[in-house]
């Protein structure tokens, strides 16, 4: 897309912000709330398959993730709540249902890179949690070793805070974008080839 | 060779086509870091955001008792009165404080003259910030009013939806104001990231 399309989208975009990406948040919430375990499962099973989940079906506004990991010889769990974990989600849902793409196959594309990119994120957040949390006083302190805070502890603690109050709730802007220039690049190289 | 040369000249293009766009991202993900390591240290955050976040319980609570729910503030708790036994304290998520700080670093990374854009991001840090009394206000009356189920659901659900919308929304709004201004017009369409 060149820039002068992408700005003139912008109207349009705002137009289809309340008439299909908030009605498309809501259905998403709905069914993430009623549809619980039994619908989202695999999603969430897909999105942090490197922990094991500890889900409770039956709750359904107060559920928490947790992830049972065996460190330092004891098994820690940190959690998130439900919807902490599906903001990004959200969000990429009304992004993209706000979006005006120009074909079907274009929509899919799009969501299939912000799903990649999502994936990765979570990936990159499991890390920066767990390894925080492995390398922290906490764990040291219940295992009974001596522990010294270090300058990658402290870094990592920022990381943590950093994915914790900004990450969780803002990353899918940059999926998206990643996803839009990905799209971009290689769609101009197909282009170009032929 | 020729695919490198492609590439090599497509990233080029890329570049210099959105060359103000990847401007406005540096700065704000800069910005972004840097803001974020200022609030997160310890003395900022009792010297600073914490009185913060007591003025803003502070205002919660005199609105709640205007309204008719009355109740007694004490630092960051709102505790009910007169037979309402719900209380509530305002954390460091629930002040806005990260939120604005995303808000405020965008509006800095468009490349506007700052006497143009002083005055809506002025507007916009507070009308954000009146949203986030809303969601005080609303949280307690939800609180007192209905099942735990229904705090819960607007605390996490709701609210944390709506204020990375109504963040974002301010920022398009206002900086869109920004760039409508004659004076801001030239560089507004060389370079606006909004």
């Amino acid at each position: 897309m060149k820039k002068s399309e992408f700005y003139a989208r912008i109207p349009l975009i705002k137009r289809r912000l309340f008439t299909r990406g908030l009605p498309a948040a809501a259905v998403f919430l709905t069914l993430w709330y009623l549809g619980g375990y039994h619908l989202w499962g695999y999603l969430l099973d897909a999105l942090l398959f490197p922990v094991n989940i500890d889900y409770d079906p039956l709750s359904t506004l107060r559920a928490s993730l947790l992830y049972g990991v065996e460190m330092g010889g004891r098994t820690y769990y940190p959690s998130y709540l439900i919807n902490q974990f599906n903001s990004n989600m959200v969000m990429l849902v009304t992004l993209l249902a706000t979006w005006p793409h120009e074909s079907a196959r274009d929509f899919f594309k799009v969501s299939g890179w912000c799903l990649f990119y999502l994936l990765l994120y979570q990936f990159l957040s499991i890390f920066i949690q767990l390894h925080h949390a492995a390398i922290g006083p906490d764990l040291a302190n219940r295992a009974g070793v001596f522990w010294e805070e270090t300058n990658w502890y402290l870094f990592m603690r920022k990381l943590a805070a950093f994915d914790k109050f900004i990450m969780r709730f803002f990353f899918w802007i940059p999926i998206y974008m990643a996803s839009l220039v990905t799209i971009y690049f290689m769609g101009k190289s197909k282009r170009e080839a032929s | 060779m020729i695919d490198h040369k492609e590439k090599d000249s497509k990233l080029k293009s890329f570049i210099r086509e959105y060359r103000p766009e990847i401007k406005f991202v540096l700065t704000f993900s800069i910005g972004l870091v840097i803001g974020f390591l200022l609030i997160h240290n310890e003395t900022v955050g009792e010297k600073v955001i914490e009185p913060i976040t007591v003025v803003e319980t502070y205002i919660a609570s005199q609105v709640l008792n205007v309204i008719g729910f009355p109740n007694e503030q004490s630092g960051l708790y709102i505790s009910g009165i007169e037979g309402n036994t719900f209380r509530m304290q305002v954390l460091n998520t629930c002040n806005g404080v990260y939120e604005s700080v995303i808000f405020l670093m965008a509006f800095i990374a468009i490349q506007v003259p700052w006497r143009r854009k002083i005055g809506w991001m002025t507007f916009g840090f507070l009308f954000f910030h009146f949203v986030n009394e809303l969601r005080l206000v609303s949280l307690f009356i939800v609180g007192t009013k209905y099942s735990t189920e229904t705090f819960v659901f607007f605390h996490e659900t709701f609210w944390n939806y709506a204020v990375v919308i109504v963040a974002l929304g301010t920022f398009i709004f206002c900086a869109n104001q920004v760039s409508k201004s004659p004076v801001a017009q030239v560089p507004v369409q060389e370079g606006a990231g909004a």
